[in-house]
């Protein structure tokens, strides 16, 4: 089978603690071929750790022909810049962190490029790919009962609790500069709920648009110091409260639930950079308690269906038009927040 | 001496298979009745003015010593997952008397969202972020949930809301690491019942 070299724009913990160790898992299939990050000293150490060519330019990797499949980790203001680049050079695959854009100008735009070129795009809103919530949510359709109430907890400890658990970490080497691109305001309310949405609350709007699709109605927005929110309105017929807090001193904690009249679908995720295992779900219904788990963590079931797709062995799970309804779906959220937050 | 009590539980009481569950449980204290006439007291004298929501509410508060600085600067996450279906304002109600049971005697700028089987309430209550849903489930499934959080600890509340006598879990998280207690091996009413 072919092999496809991997390129990553961004060197951070997200590459190193779950991209670099996910794909060490498919020798036969995946290769890292090249590291970009603006901080020289980084990209440099972290590509002679992988055998791997590096560089501060982004063009420069994402015109290298050994990279098929471009991992987008930057912030989020490069996020559509480098995903459009990637598409026009004509990769196969690129995987971006999400959000995959912060505006539905942006959205468009990519999704002109990624049809025009036939790349498929992937957002690595990891618990979307978790197999035992795939298994979860197909034995829960075929139940068919109707969902009232759509919940998010999520509390985790900081990242960097995880990162230091999940690799021996390169530190960047220097102090720099942002690649380009503006800066993103985060002094005001309204601004840090939005990158919470963008930043977090990606990993769980594809499992609420699985159980309801219709776009959402918020009453009350809260953002929790120093990071986090609460959002809560109605996503169709039934209430949907969003809440996220970090960091804090207490074992991580995330889960979603659909709760209806008849049954229940439960899920507890595992935290962000751990490549341990799937999530654990329960489906409550009248024919009985089920429970579902595996050995595979969301990021190799995600790096699988990467494998699957450029291997032209299936198309995207979910395709160009879903990543955008969902990334839609917040950005509604976001459009409303400015009614609702105190200044 | 406690005087042994015949107990008469309505079959159409919402509560019916839970309070006979904890009843069969307290044998030296209940027996149950098939009717009205030979009992000498009824189920719903038995029990305090509430629902086993904010029983559990109560006891928690109680046994997790939360007291009214322990309601300061918090994210107060509350679900009611309830066995018993109600109208939007009564679930409202007893999202209001669940936080009264932890203490939250009133909630600041509150919103409320309501859709066919299920309610959202959110306010301040003294410098915290407090949220609680209620939502109608399958009675397999009826708990009350509860977190008290800020950035050095969390405490969390697990009590089912059934007839079975899971245990009610109470879990303080902190730097230190996790304590958990499991406090009462019993349903929520048993507790009340054998009190």
């Amino acid at each position: 089978m072919e092999k496809f070299g991997i390129g990553f724009l961004a060197a951070g913990p997200v590459a190193q603690s779950i991209h670099i160790p996910a794909v060490g898992r498919y020798p036969e299939h995946l290769a890292v071929r090249h590291i970009m990050d603006v901080d020289a000293g980084l990209a440099e150490k972290l590509g002679a750790q992988h055998r791997a060519e590096w560089t501060t330019d982004e063009d420069e990797l994402i015109n290298d022909p050994q990279v098929h499949i471009v991992v987008v980790g930057s912030p989020n203001q490069h996020h559509a810049r480098q995903v459009i680049k990637a598409c026009e050079a004509g990769k196969k695959l690129v995987l971006a962190e999400k959000p995959l854009a912060t505006s539905a100008e942006e959205l468009a735009q990519i999704r002109e490029a990624a049809e025009k070129s036939g790349t498929a795009i992937v957002v690595g809103a990891m618990h979307a790919f978790d197999t035992a919530y795939l298994q979860a949510l197909e034995y829960w359709r075929s139940l068919a009962f109707e969902v009232a109430s759509l919940e998010v907890s999520c509390y985790l400890p900081p990242n960097a609790e995880f990162v230091d658990l999940a690799t021996q970490l390169i530190a960047p080497t220097d102090s720099v500069a942002s690649v380009g691109g503006p800066r993103l305001n985060v002094v005001d309310a309204v601004t840090k709920i939005s990158n919470g949405i963008l930043g977090l609350a990606m990993h769980d709007i594809p499992l609420i648009r699985d159980f309801e699709q219709s776009q959402p109605k918020l009453d009350f927005a809260h953002g929790i110091q120093p990071f986090g929110y609460l959002l809560q309105g109605t996503v169709g017929n039934c209430t949907m409260r969003i809440l996220a807090q970090m960091p804090g001193k207490w074992e991580p904690h995330w889960t979603f639930r659909a709760l209806g009249v008849k049954a229940s679908f439960e899920i507890g995720f595992q935290p962000s950079y751990v490549l341990s295992g799937s999530a654990k779900v329960r489906v409550t219904s009248p024919e009985g308690v089920r429970e579902f788990s595996g050995q595979l963590s969301a990021y190799e079931a995600e790096w699988e269906e990467i494998i699957a797709i450029v291997s032209g062995a299936r198309q995207p799970h979910y395709p160009i038009s879903r990543i955008e309804d969902d990334l839609k779906f917040a950005l509604a959220m976001i459009g409303q927040l400015p009614g609702l937050v105190n200044q | 001496m406690t005087k042994h009590l015949k107990v008469y539980v309505a079959s159409d009481d919402p509560m019916f298979a839970a309070i006979q569950a904890a009843i069969l449980t307290l044998p030296a204290r209940y027996s149950l009745v098939q009717s009205a006439a030979e009992a000498d007291v009824s189920a719903q004298e038995l029990v305090p003015a509430g629902t086993p929501a904010s029983w559990a509410a109560a006891y928690f508060k109680d046994a997790a010593d939360i007291d009214e600085a322990s309601l300061s600067g918090q994210t107060i996450e509350v679900s009611i997952d309830s066995p018993i279906w109600l109208t939007t304002d009564a679930r409202l109600e007893e999202c209001l008397s669940v936080l009264a049971s932890l203490g939250v005697a009133s909630l600041e700028d509150r919103a409320d969202t309501a859709a066919s089987n299920s309610v959202l309430s959110a306010g301040y209550y003294q410098g915290s972020l407090v949220t609680a849903a209620h939502c109608t489930v399958a009675a397999e499934s009826a708990a009350l949930s509860v977190s008290f959080t800020d950035a050095n600890r969390r405490i969390t509340l697990q009590a089912p809301l059934g007839h079975t006598a899971k245990p009610i879990e109470i879990a303080v998280h902190s730097a230190t690491g996790i304590q958990i207690s499991r406090p009462v091996y019993q349903s929520v009413i048993a507790r009340l019942l054998s009190n």
